[in-house]
């Protein structure tokens, strides 16, 4: 079994800023963080869950927005699905020879191409890897 | 329909352009997320064709032993190789495509003109590629940029046109792109030599990657500064696909790149588009070579002021195609026939 557990859901958003408004005032999850990547394009929300994994929130920022156009293709929904591994070029090399199309093998980040997943994209995500935006100073949160 | 895959309309061909809006739809994907892909461009019989011929070459290749050059700085499996520069395999659709042009003027501006010629294909179980980006900015600082007019980032002033000649999907290994990834000015600031492997935080920041899906007939103009990189290809057939690459016209160096040239080679480069400052520093004759029994292709109305940068060679000389850099814009003239692969591969 190459996973090991969930480590967060990214949820692609119009809006972040009503996405935030569902999430934690209808739903009740505590906002841990929001930050801006202006030369990305993307501004996030991370909601931390009590076993430790999290939501994050992604939505465009500004028209040269790469996921702009994913929304406008695909639009809003779950983005990209982390699950834990513990060796990750074991499992890169484990799914491979089943024949699961792959995506940035050689690279730290590697997916699983949602045509080899019902449709969503899967990221092998190594369990020691840390989360910097858990350690930077909350801004937003209540 | 993907925001960033567009058609051709009965009119659109009509007129020898895409229209003005799709033309704007398209410079923004481009801008945007480095690609936009335009189905239908090329006919299916020119693309059988050409299939043919390079899976032909392929097989000459493969008869030497040992790696390619390229395979031997890249991954084995990855051969670069364009398409035949005689007769019948040069073809005014693909050299003189008024839709594509029509794209790249939109891109790169009137004077855009051709540098380089090419293609490649990816074999049956080959490796992954190192992530890479072909070009780097034209313009290394902020304060350059604006000093030029330019926005920062800044566009770019090359585009590549990928050519499928068959479906290329992730089933035959679809280049892995990262979306985006050629606003990433950090690279501005990387030594020579360095690459996105060497800022794992890069790759996160412009993850995930996307595949470069291109059906049939179809050409994928890419921003040459997006990372990307050639993938394993699962299939047991090889994958062929037609490079071209267009330079804008401030671009006066054979490879494409900007140069400070005197007030008087620039004066003689705008009077002959054909000059161009070649790798001794002198200005010379930049013109892509091909035979001479298919300069007809080239003579096709030219609408949209993209300079087609073609000369001819007369018999006993012919084009040798099989050109594994990115040498004399992928060709060499040689005095024999027939040509053979790559004569720096034992």
């Amino acid at each position: 079994m190459p996973f090991t557990g969930a480590d967060h859901v990214v949820i692609l958003v119009r809006d972040i800023d009503q996405a935030i408004h569902t999430w934690q005032n209808q739903f009740g999850l505590p906002l841990s963080h929001r930050a801006d990547l202006p030369e990305v394009g993307i501004r996030q929300a991370f909601f931390l869950l009590e076993d430790n994994t999290f939501l994050e929130l992604i939505a465009p920022m500004g028209e040269q927005s790469p996921i702009e156009k994913v929304l406008e293709s695909r639009g809003e929904g779950v983005h990209t699905l982390a699950l834990k591994v513990d060796d990750l070029d074991a499992t890169v090399e484990k799914l491979e020879s089943q024949g699961v199309q792959l995506m940035g093998v050689g690279t730290p980040q590697v997916f699983i191409h949602p045509k080899s997943a019902n449709g969503v994209r899967v990221q092998l995500w190594p369990s020691t890897r840390p989360h910097h935006w858990k350690d930077k100073p909350s801004e937003g949160s209540k | 329909m993907n925001k960033q895959h567009f058609q051709v309309t009965e009119q659109e061909w009509r007129e020898g352009s895409l229209s003005e809006k799709k033309l704007e739809l398209i410079q923004d994907s481009f801008n945007s997320i480095g690609f936009a892909v335009v189905s239908g461009l090329v006919p299916a019989s020119v693309c059988k064709l050409l299939v043919k011929a390079f899976l032909e070459d392929v097989e000459l290749i493969r008869e030497k032993s040992g790696l390619t050059m390229h395979e031997k700085h890249t991954a084995e499996g990855h051969l670069q190789l364009g398409p035949r520069r005689h007769a019948p395999y040069v073809q005014k659709e693909l050299v003189a495509n008024p839709i594509l042009e029509s794209v790249v003027a939109k891109l790169l501006g009137r004077g855009a003109w051709l540098g380089f010629y090419n293609g490649n294909v990816n074999c049956p179980n080959s490796g992954y590629q190192p992530l890479h980006f072909d070009r780097p900015y034209a313009w290394t600082t902020e304060q350059a940029a604006k000093a030029a007019g330019q926005s920062w980032p800044p566009n770019t002033t090359t585009v590549s046109c990928s050519l499928a000649l068959s479906e290329i999907t992730e089933a035959v290994g679809a280049t892995e792109i990262y979306p985006g990834s050629h606003r990433e000015t950090a690279v501005t600031t990387w030594s020579k030599g360095e690459q996105p492997v060497h800022h794992p935080e890069a790759v996160a920041k412009w993850s995930p990657p996307a595949s470069m899906t291109i059906p049939t007939g179809g050409v994928c103009f890419r921003d040459p500064r997006m990372w990307h990189r050639g993938v394993k290809n699962p299939s047991s057939t090889p994958r062929p696909m037609v490079a071209l690459t267009y330079h804008s016209t401030m671009s006066k160096h054979q490879r494409g790149t900007l140069v400070n040239l005197l007030d008087k080679d620039a004066r003689a480069c705008e009077l002959d588009p054909s000059l161009k400052m070649l790798d001794s520093g002198a200005l010379g004759d930049g013109r892509l070579v091909f035979d001479a029994d298919v300069k007809s292709a080239f003579d096709a109305p030219n609408l949209h002021g993209v300079y087609r940068n073609a000369r001819f060679v007369d018999a006993p000389l012919v084009v040798n195609h099989f050109l594994d850099a990115h040498l004399l814009g992928g060709g060499r003239v040689v005095e024999h026939q027939p040509v053979h692969p790559y004569p720096n591969h034992d």
